[in-house]
């Protein structure tokens, strides 16, 4: 549904991002972990296209979002919203299970939310940043995290164990590099394991989003029984279903 | 009620001069069944259907541009005939005429399709979008084929910067209507990858170049003209009917803004609610459309006028698209 919501409060988390809680419709205020909306402010066309907002929390009908310090936001600034996007994260919950999230070129904000509701089930959560994403602020990750920095090669300290520990794993990656990040990290997974199952590892595939409805076909992707639109079906696709390179 | 084609057996008839676009809201307007009231549109055109199963583009697909994008999707289809079987049921429940877009690029190819839809009941009419590099003799082909095996009206959608030249050779050759125009083919460099990538353009200063060309094929047009190309108000929409359009088609409107795409549908259909800031309760009725408070007012609606006779006429003065 397409509804507008108000932003309440603003604050910096580091010198580059900023996080916005917004009061929203009740259509908006049960997202779930890897849910998005499609979020307008400017009406002037620029950007034209909306912008994707995955939220990091809700509580008590609002979102709290993350944004580049520098976007020019205020509170009481509408924000007119398409949503909810996308399906909830496939997580098979619990306690005592190990959830492996992985963060490559990009930050990892759309995972957050999972990590957060997954420390609240008393799982064991770590976060592993690869590339460009070993950039973002560890104020904005949940302390019970543990969180590890990689390299830009998509390598990290203790690799086989911690894939071998997981009983899932979610990856996020750039919106550009995302089928060549993938498939990199599912031959090493592979290699690790032997065999990738359905349900194990998962791709977030945040991609730009022109209707976020299943109508424009630009983030249909390809997999091996029949493509699926990563803003109906995903944004989690099982990489064991997905044609890599 | 408005005729978008040549009266024929088989004329498209719809009851608001708005459209959707081909490629904006899928087979049969289910993804925005939640979002808009499909029934205040005229007619639907679908997404882009081949002969044969296309899969979706690699790589970067979207890139943003000053006021606009560029998109490149592959034109992922599952073939004619798989749409065909998959979407029938909803185009009968449907409450838009449902107008399959054909994207071929050979004589052949556009037969086959051609020979396929006109076994479907449910469809109204086809819509075939020309390549740009298409040549006079291939639309000619493309045409001939097409006509020789359906019966359903044909709709040609023309590309932008050929459409003069081409538009002659579409209606010579069984065109029931044309469009005009198709978003023109853009490159642009896809900032984190660096690669430059080819696909359609769109964006609100689409409309001025659009208008421009409707208001030149009309010059010379014996069909209806249908015009599309950046239309986000409803101002915008009237300016092409104003150019003597029967009709308009929404492009991508309907993505970033859907409750602007049914205003502008509620606008041009007299069914948009309006209210004039500080009127008095007796200056405004429930149900009052726009459209019929400016003809109350004795102001020019740009609806195209229907005669007695059933002929339609347009308000545009020729003098507005000369070089």
């Amino acid at each position: 549904v397409e509804n507008t919501g108000i932003i309440e409060r603003i604050w910096q988390i580091s010198p580059t991002l900023q996080r916005l809680e917004i009061s929203v419709e009740p259509s908006l205020a049960n997202l779930k972990a890897g849910q998005s909306v499609l979020a307008l402010i400017q009406t002037n066309w620029n950007p034209y296209l909306r912008e994707q907002w995955t939220p990091i929390e809700v509580e008590d009908g609002q979102l709290v979002v993350e944004r580049p310090a520098d976007d020019q936001l205020a509170p009481g600034q509408l924000v007119h919203m398409i949503g909810p996007v996308g399906q909830e994260l496939p997580w098979i919950g619990g306690g005592n299970k190990h959830l492996l999230l992985i963060a490559y070129d990009t930050f990892p904000t759309s995972l957050l939310m999972l990590a957060h509701e997954a420390v609240r089930q008393t799982a064991e959560v770590a976060l592993i940043l690869l590339g460009t994403a070993a950039e973002y602020p560890f104020a904005g990750i949940p302390a019970a995290v543990e969180v590890m920095n990689g390299t830009e090669q998509g390598t990290w300290p203790n690799e086989a164990s911690m894939i071998t520990w997981a009983d899932q794993i979610f990856i996020a990656a750039h919106p550009v590099f995302y089928l060549d990040h993938f498939t990199m990290l599912f031959h090493k997974m592979k290699a690790v394991r032997g065999h990738i199952p359905v349900n194990l590892l998962y791709g977030l595939f945040n991609l730009p989003m022109p209707c976020g409805v299943g109508a424009c076909d630009a983030c249909m992707v390809r997999c091996k029984t029949s493509d699926r639109y990563a803003c109906l079906q995903g944004p989690a696709l099982d990489l064991a279903e997905v044609q890599l390179i | 009620m408005i005729e978008i084609t040549l009266p024929r057996k088989t004329s498209i008839v719809v009851e608001t001069p708005v459209l959707f676009a081909a490629g904006v809201a899928g087979y049969d307007g289910s993804p925005y069944r939640r979002l808009l009231s499909l029934d205040k549109f005229g007619a639907l055109v679908t997404s882009p259907v081949t002969l044969k199963a296309r899969a979706p583009a690699s790589g970067p697909r979207v890139v943003p541009m000053t006021s606009g994008f560029l998109i490149h999707t592959g034109l992922p289809n599952r073939g004619i005939k798989r749409v065909i079987q998959e979407h029938q049921g909803s185009w009968k429940r449907s409450v838009l005429p449902i107008i399959l877009h054909m994207a071929a690029s050979t004589p052949e190819e556009a037969g086959s399709m051609a020979r396929i839809a006109d076994q479907c009941p449910e469809l109204h009419g086809l819509e075939i979008g020309l390549q740009e590099q298409a040549s006079i003799r291939e639309v000619q082909e493309i045409l001939r084929a097409i006509r020789q095996n359906c019966e359903l009206p044909i709709l040609v959608r023309l590309p932008l910067f050929d459409a003069l030249e081409l538009s002659e050779v579409a209606q010579r050759n069984g065109a029931d209507a044309l469009v005009v125009a198709a978003p023109p083919r853009g490159t642009e460099r896809e900032p984190h990858a660096g690669r430059l990538i080819g696909g359609r353009v769109y964006g609100p200063w689409l409309k001025s170049l659009s208008l421009r060309v409707v208001g030149r094929v009309i010059q010379n047009a014996n069909v209806p003209v249908i015009g599309t190309g950046g239309i986000h108000t409803p101002e915008d929409a009237r300016d092409f009917l104003a150019a003597g359009a029967v009709a308009v088609q929404l492009d991508t409107i309907v993505w970033v803004n859907p409750r602007m795409a049914e205003i502008i549908a509620r606008n041009l259909g007299g069914l948009e609610l309006t209210r004039t800031a500080g009127a008095l309760s007796d200056e405004w009725e429930p149900g009052l459309g726009q459209t019929q408070q400016m003809q109350r007012r004795g102001q020019p609606t740009n609806l195209p006028e229907v005669s007695e006779d059933g002929t339609q006429s347009s308000r545009f003065d020729p003098i507005d698209f000369e070089d």
